[in-house]
């Protein structure tokens, strides 16, 4: 270990410096907010904010031409029919599905970092909970798509709604399908909220320094907040709220995406095991999805002093640990399988790892168990670039997960009659595509306009300005 | 007529032996605001505490939520009979996962609307950009306002404690 001072260092120094690194010491010896003062963080959570790059714009137009390509597919879709999209028996729960469960186990991560981590009183999570709140909001809406994609006809989409009408037609508590549209529709109310209400003072201090048309959406942003301590009161109050509603709701949503396929009949559906696996896999992906956003966003908004090798050390910890669940869940998977008498669910899993689609599962296993393994060491940890390949290995191998978890059994159940093989078609593909930009094109609009860490919650990390020592 | 006296300062322990001065000078917490960019702590529990009654709009907005929940389950099973996967027509335990989310989302939309309205937001002026604030106050400098009859007395408090500028205006 590096002593921050210079020269050799002793052992119960080692173990007070090793104590120290969860209040988050510098290079130089510094705990985390006393490298700043309270003006250098407005003025450089504002700049982030401001004066975009050429880079900036291409990579927007990027996004841009990407979700039209999308919306223009969508609509070959809906004149062609959903047939042109590979939407045929036995494989009907595809790609959209697959992709909506990815983004949906992306945005669970968001709030749950945010919110578990504020009842903790972690002060590592203020450098990066803004930008997971941010993925949250965007992964749920890139997620909402999906269904209305993979219905076809978009405009049935308000038989969803319960509401009194005229077919004296009532919607089906009963069905996980609406629990789902309950809890994710509750998800995003109460993440969108959430994010808001943390911004609010940040929102005030860019009022003050924006000018013109910009000062003016920031007013009313930030609902004319002046940071009383009346404020200040009902907000942390409410804040803590938040968090602690957030947290279970968290963990119950994810819980509900799992029981739409946990509630079916299918092989490699009906399991309990479902609810805490998908809910450890969604940590596990959004957390390797806030290191592959963070780790090029500090590059470029030259945040580096905010976003330091303390907070990727913590950020690999919680992908090597729920790493670790996801891999133990597969191991649970493939052992009831084995032992439980049920030939289904047997052929099922024998079939995922080594039948038509085994490069799928072997992708999963390499990017989601073997992948975060290197983990283990803290220099990796600490490393953006070596956490950042590692966390878009991770994504690939979530997306993969969902792939063998919703295609493999809708195609592959009780008949051979009945098995089919399904590869996407370009429609499929292209959407997949556009979905990220959809996301990112969000992404880049966020932080360029807000502010992409909290203002309020670093410079409570900066000894306060006293006049006597 | 009264006023408003507003000190700007730098220091936090300046603020707080202002706001002792004050209270020695028979000031009340009522009389007293303090302004900052990041919420601090000792400043908050000297002017009031930490309670604040959002939690009774959190508490209100959840029973809400629950109660309509419990009603829409049960007015839409029984308005459509739909019996399906050999459950009853009302099937409380899948229903439990519907009052859960409502409890949830009407919690925190009372939560959000609680906390704007005992914080007494919006500030029109400011929410429309009528008025400019003090950008200093949303940096590193911290404001005390003092309402009161004698603004010659709060000025010397505020300015003996180590205030940078005082300034009076009218309420």
């Amino acid at each position: 270990m590096d002593n921050p001072a210079g020269g050799a260092i002793s052992n119960s120094e080692k173990r007070k410096i090793s104590v120290n690194i969860y209040e988050g010491i510098t290079p130089e010896g510094k705990k985390y907010g006393e490298q700043f003062t309270l003006s250098e963080i407005s003025d450089e959570i504002y700049r982030a904010a401001t004066k975009p790059s050429v880079a900036y714009f291409i990579a927007l137009g990027i996004c841009v031409a990407l979700v039209l390509a999308g919306v223009a597919t969508i609509g070959y879709l809906v004149i062609v029919g959903m047939g042109a999209s590979g939407f045929t028996p036995p494989s009907f729960w595809i790609h959209f599905i697959v992709n909506f469960v990815f983004w949906v186990g992306i945005a669970h991560s968001g709030t749950l970092i945010s919110a578990v981590l504020h009842l903790f009183r972690s002060k590592w999570r203020r450098g990066i909970f803004r930008i997971a709140e941010a993925m949250t909001v965007f992964a749920v809406m890139t997620a909402g798509l999906f269904p209305l994609i993979h219905i076809g006809r978009q405009w049935y989409f308000y038989y969803l709604v319960p509401y009194p009408n005229q077919r004296g037609l009532w919607v089906n508590f009963k069905s996980a399908l609406m629990w789902d549209f309950v809890a994710v529709l509750t998800y995003f109310t109460v993440s969108l909220m959430f994010f808001y209400v943390g911004m609010i003072p940040d929102l005030a201090t860019f009022r003050e320094k924006a000018k013109g048309i910009r000062r003016f959406i920031y007013s009313l942003l930030s609902l004319g907040w002046k940071g009383t301590d009346r404020e200040w009161r009902h907000y942390n109050r409410s804040y803590m709220f938040f968090a602690a509603f957030a947290t279970p709701l968290v963990v119950s949503v994810h819980s509900v995406v799992s029981l739409d396929f946990a509630s079916g009949l299918l092989p490699g559906w009906q399991s309990t095991i479902f609810p805490p696996y998908f809910v450890a896999g969604a940590i596990f992906s959004g957390m390797a999805m806030v290191v592959s956003i963070v780790t090029p966003l500090r590059k470029i908004l030259k945040l580096e002093k905010f976003i330091t090798d303390w907070h990727y050390d913590h950020m690999g910890k919680i992908i090597l640990v729920t790493g670790l669940i996801v891999t133990y869940s597969y191991i649970v998977e493939f052992v009831l399988a084995i032992f439980s008498g049920n030939k289904y669910e047997y052929q099922q899993f024998v079939y995922r790892a080594t039948g038509d689609y085994a490069w799928a599962f072997w992708t999963m296993v390499f990017c989601n168990c073997v992948s975060p393994l290197f983990l283990i060491s803290k220099k990796v940890r600490t490393n953006p670039w070596i956490m950042f390949i590692i966390s878009i290995f991770v994504n690939i191998g979530m997306w993969f997960e969902r792939f063998n978890i919703v295609l493999i059994s809708a195609s592959h159940d009780f008949l051979p009659y009945a098995f089919g093989t399904y590869m996407p078609r370009w429609p499929e593909l292209l959407i997949t595509v556009a979905a990220f930009g959809w996301f990112f094109m969000w992404f880049l609009l966020f932080a360029k306009f807000l502010p992409v860490i909290s203002i309020a919650e670093t410079k409570e990390l900066v000894p306060k300005p006293k006049r006597e020592k | 007529m009264k006023r408003a006296v507003l000190g700007k300062f730098t220091y936090i322990d300046d603020v707080e032996k202002a706001i002792d001065e004050l209270f020695k000078a028979g000031y009340k917490k009522e009389d007293i605001q303090f302004i900052s960019s990041f919420p601090v702590e000792e400043i908050i529990e000297k002017l009031g505490g930490h309670d604040s009654p959002v939690k009774f709009s959190v508490f209100t907005g959840g029973s809400l939520g629950f109660l309509s929940a419990i009603g829409l389950v049960l007015l839409t099973s029984l308005a459509y009979i739909l019996p399906v996967g050999g459950k009853p027509v009302v099937a409380w335990i899948p229903y439990i996962i519907v009052m859960f989310e409502l409890t949830v989302l009407f919690g925190s939309i009372f939560n959000l609307l609680g906390l704007i309205f005992f914080s007494r937001l919006p500030d029109i002026p400011l929410f429309l950009g009528w008025r400019p604030f003090l950008p200093s106050l949303t940096d590193d400098k911290f404001g005390l306002i003092i309402i009161t009859e004698k603004i010659d007395d709060v000025r010397a408090i505020l300015q003996k404690n180590g205030a940078e500028e005082v300034r009076d205006y009218a309420i």
